[in-house]
């Protein structure tokens, strides 16, 4: 695919979901022009944008919309709850026929004309017709290669284009090759070319000498034009100024447009050469045009580039390390100085890599909004979904796999969670309950929060769902904190119905094995009657951390240096043991759980006394007993699961300086052992 | 070769091949500019030239400046249809021929 291409698609995309964001506002809050006017922009600029890369059918498409959304704009109807559902539809739409013409060309859909008289019906006050879904891809349709024949321009407004061409030739830069590519996108009627050359003996072969004079007619907007002759070369001077404005369908003037252009007295007046709308319809153009002058502030670069750059970045990390570890006491100094200066600018370079992965988390967030609403409204609830720290920063490796457990979460908070409204209403709540979803950075980690203020989890009906699949009996009462791991397990689900969102048992252990795949760990906590927080604890990134390096015999571990409270050497009267494994150690009078690595690790014990590594994650610690501490380093982590097993305990792995394999620890497994020897401490207590 | 010439007691014939892109202007440039070192009546056959960058027309168009000012006339040679077209469709053809 190439770069114009791609960068249709990104925009594309990126137009869809501000689209549908603009109407979840709408719909929501009360009507503000300004926020009709982005809908109205979005629609345009999608539709300009689709023109120019030849797909007919989504340009139609987009323009009937436009169209029939006019009266939202001029206040003549108001967004009802059965136009937002056919607006988001249209929405819908738009997103199958851009999927479609990835895959099958322009091929359109049959079901958009109808869809398009149902919104226009509904906004006539008319009684509609139900609207099939979108067809299946039609595999007989002719398909048709991007981009395609351009469209019509018989009617189309026409332009008086002057262009003097950047001074500079080159092999990219040939102005009338340039004009040649304009044709692709209308008709040039007339052409003067003002040639100023001079005689051989004064000329330069790279300079440019010339100008030409256009009267051009096309239906593409003119911005696009204009970033078409300023594409090739630094200095270009296009001015484009409009002749009539007859309209076609592709180019009439819009709404938003005959509101932009609010000093021309009627659509039959000539079109402005730069409404805001067509403003925004030449993004594409614009980035490009721009980023070939070199202005621009920020420029798009495919994932798989930084990726490439990421995994070099570890493979440096890694060769660093070693060189690190290379060093020996007749290391001269200058060496060390250099070793020392090379590990700051490896740590600076890791930074920076790893800045440009961060995206913010409103790049996920913002698809929850829709599948809330439709949720909700499928199952009869009223939902008001809030959203807070969308700017936090998160790897987007990360992001993306937090994809399907955070839906699952919000599906869930909405299906099981939040009550009906009367039922609401009878227990004195609000009808419209909450769903908060949350992010925010601390301690080198981030946290995502799925809040709701439905009716909370029922622990006793948990309880008894383990009892009855086996898990615990009749006797044990667990505390809250175990009975919400039950909630994780595969098989489990209180859920009285099965629906087609959730109550099957498969899914809180799902979400739960993806987190974890992430170097993440998830908890509960619930409120009967007062709702229910999942918490998400997730590393900055997946690719490289700063780690404490542990041995136990010769072995080495990791663990991450954000969870490391203190090391000291263990003396064994400190200790206190309770029952065979489970033991506690007094830390200045306060009792904390006891794991022995080399016991976790199935290595035998030794008598002699070793250090005490205090570990700490959401509040709680644990005391890692080992042998020896090996140094910090940064390590490159690299996942167990991808070519093992998922293994209980351990995050993942890393290769040290002299080439040896690391397993790093999972600081949330060996807290939540040692939670069942605090729970057997405060028993006993 | 895109550009070759022939120099006969009474006229140049430069006779110009394929492609010329923006690299092969500065051949195009040396032809010209030992035609305009020698100045004779030059024809310029281009009827095999599939494509030429802007700055080898601006060669020929310098070319052709040069040789009238010392009283001299450059023939252009019919060119191919479709680069005719080009060259006509954005004026630059009705301009070289003008002289």
């Amino acid at each position: 695919m190439d770069s114009l291409m791609q960068l249709f698609y990104d925009e594309a995309n990126e137009m869809v979901e501000g689209m549908e964001q603009v109407l979840l506002a709408l719909e929501s809050g009360e009507p503000d022009p300004e926020t009709v006017n982005a809908l109205f922009r979005y629609a345009h600029s999608f539709k300009g944008n689709s023109a120019a890369m030849g797909f007919t059918h989504l340009s139609k498409f987009t323009h009937g919309l436009e169209s029939a959304m006019e009266a939202l704009r001029k206040e003549q109807r108001t967004l009802t709850p059965e136009l937002a559902t056919l607006l988001l539809q249209a929405v819908d739409m738009i997103r199958t026929l851009l999927e479609r013409t990835r895959t099958e060309g322009d091929v359109g859909d049959p079901t958009c004309e109808p869809l398009l008289q149902q919104i226009n019906a509904v906004i006539n006050g008319e009684t509609p017709q139900p609207v099939p879904a979108p067809s299946a891809p039609m595999p007989s349709a002719p398909v048709q290669t991007a981009p395609a024949e351009p469209p019509t321009t018989q009617g189309a407004p026409q332009y008086r284009i002057t262009y003097q061409p950047a001074p500079t030739l080159s092999a990219e830069h040939d102005p009338l090759q340039l004009l040649t590519e304009l044709q692709e996108y209308g008709q040039v009627i007339e052409c003067r070319f003002r040639e100023q050359i001079p005689p051989l003996e004064q000329l330069k072969t790279d300079a440019c000498y010339g100008s030409w004079e256009l009267l051009y007619e096309t239906a593409f907007e003119p911005a696009i034009v204009r970033a078409l002759l300023e594409l090739a070369a630094e200095g270009a001077e296009v001015r484009i100024e409009p002749v009539n404005a007859a309209p076609t369908e592709t180019a009439q003037p819009t709404a938003a447009e005959t509101v932009a252009a609010a000093s021309q007295p009627s659509v039959a007046t000539p079109p402005p050469t730069e409404t805001p709308a067509a403003a925004a319809a030449a993004a594409t153009a614009a980035v490009n045009a721009a980023a070939s002058k070199g202005e621009a502030q920020s420029i798009r670069v495919s994932t798989e580039k930084i990726d490439a750059l990421m995994n070099l970045v570890s493979e440096i990390v890694i060769a660093q390390s070693m060189l690190s570890s290379a060093q020996t006491a007749d290391t001269d100094e200058r060496t060390r100085a250099a070793i020392t200066q090379m590990e700051r600018h490896v740590r600076d370079l890791h930074e920076r890599v790893m800045a440009i992965r961060l995206l913010p988390v409103s790049y996920l967030f913002n698809r929850f909004p829709r599948m809330v609403r439709d949720t909700a409204a499928k199952l009869g609830k009223k939902v008001n979904f809030e959203v807070e720290g969308e700017e936090t920063e998160l790897d987007r490796t990360l992001l993306e796999a937090l994809s399907d457990p955070l839906t699952h979460l919000i599906r869930n908070a909405i299906d099981h969670g939040i009550e009906p409204p009367d039922e609401r209403r009878q227990n004195g709540k609000p009808e419209t309950g909450t769903i908060k979803l949350s992010a925010y950075q601390s301690e080198g980690r981030i946290y995502i929060e799925v809040r709701d203020d439905g009716r909370g989890i029922n622990t006793e009906r948990v309880r008894q769902k383990a009892i009855q699949l086996g898990w615990i009996t009749e006797n044990d009462h667990p505390a809250e904190e175990t009975l919400y791991d039950f909630l994780f397990q595969p098989g489990f689900s209180t859920a009285q119905q099965v629906s087609d969102l959730s109550g099957r048992g498969v899914g809180m252990d799902v979400v739960k094995r993806n987190v974890e795949s992430l170097g993440g760990s998830i908890s509960v906590q619930s409120k009967r009657g007062e709702g229910t927080r999942f918490l998400l604890r997730v590393p900055l990134t997946l690719a490289i951390m700063d780690g404490l390096g542990l041995t136990v015999a010769d072995e080495h571990y990791i663990v991450p240096l954000t969870a490391v409270v203190e090391a000291f050497q263990y003396e064994s009267l400190q200790h206190t043991a309770l029952f065979d494994q489970y033991e506690m150690v007094n830390v200045r009078g306060e009792f904390i759980p006891l794991v022995r690595l080399r016991q976790f690790v199935g290595l035998p014990e030794t008598d002699h006394d070793g250090l005490i590594v205090v570990l700490e994650q959401e509040g709680e610690q644990i005391a890692l007993l080992i042998d020896g501490i090996a140094g910090q380093q940064q390590v490159v982590l690299k996942s167990l699961e991808e070519n093992f097993v998922r293994v209980h305990g351990f995050a993942g792995a890393t290769i040290l300086g002299d080439g040896r394999v690391a397993l790093i620890l999972d600081v949330s497994d060996l807290i939540r052992r040692g939670r069942q020897s605090a729970e057997r401490y405060a028993a006993v207590a | 070769m895109q550009v070759s010439l022939k120099t006969t007691a009474k006229k140049h014939k430069a006779t110009l091949n394929g492609e010329i892109g923006f690299a092969e202007t500065a051949t195009l440039y040396e032809t010209a500019q030992q035609i305009a070192r020698n100045p004779k009546e030059t024809q310029i056959d281009w009827s095999n030239l599939t494509a030429i960058h802007y700055a080898g027309v601006q060669v020929l168009f310098a070319l052709r400046k040069s040789l009238e000012e010392q009283g001299y006339k450059v023939q252009f040679t019919e060119p191919n249809p479709q680069l005719y077209q080009h060259l006509h469709t954005f004026g630059v053809w009705d301009a070289l021929i003008q002289s």
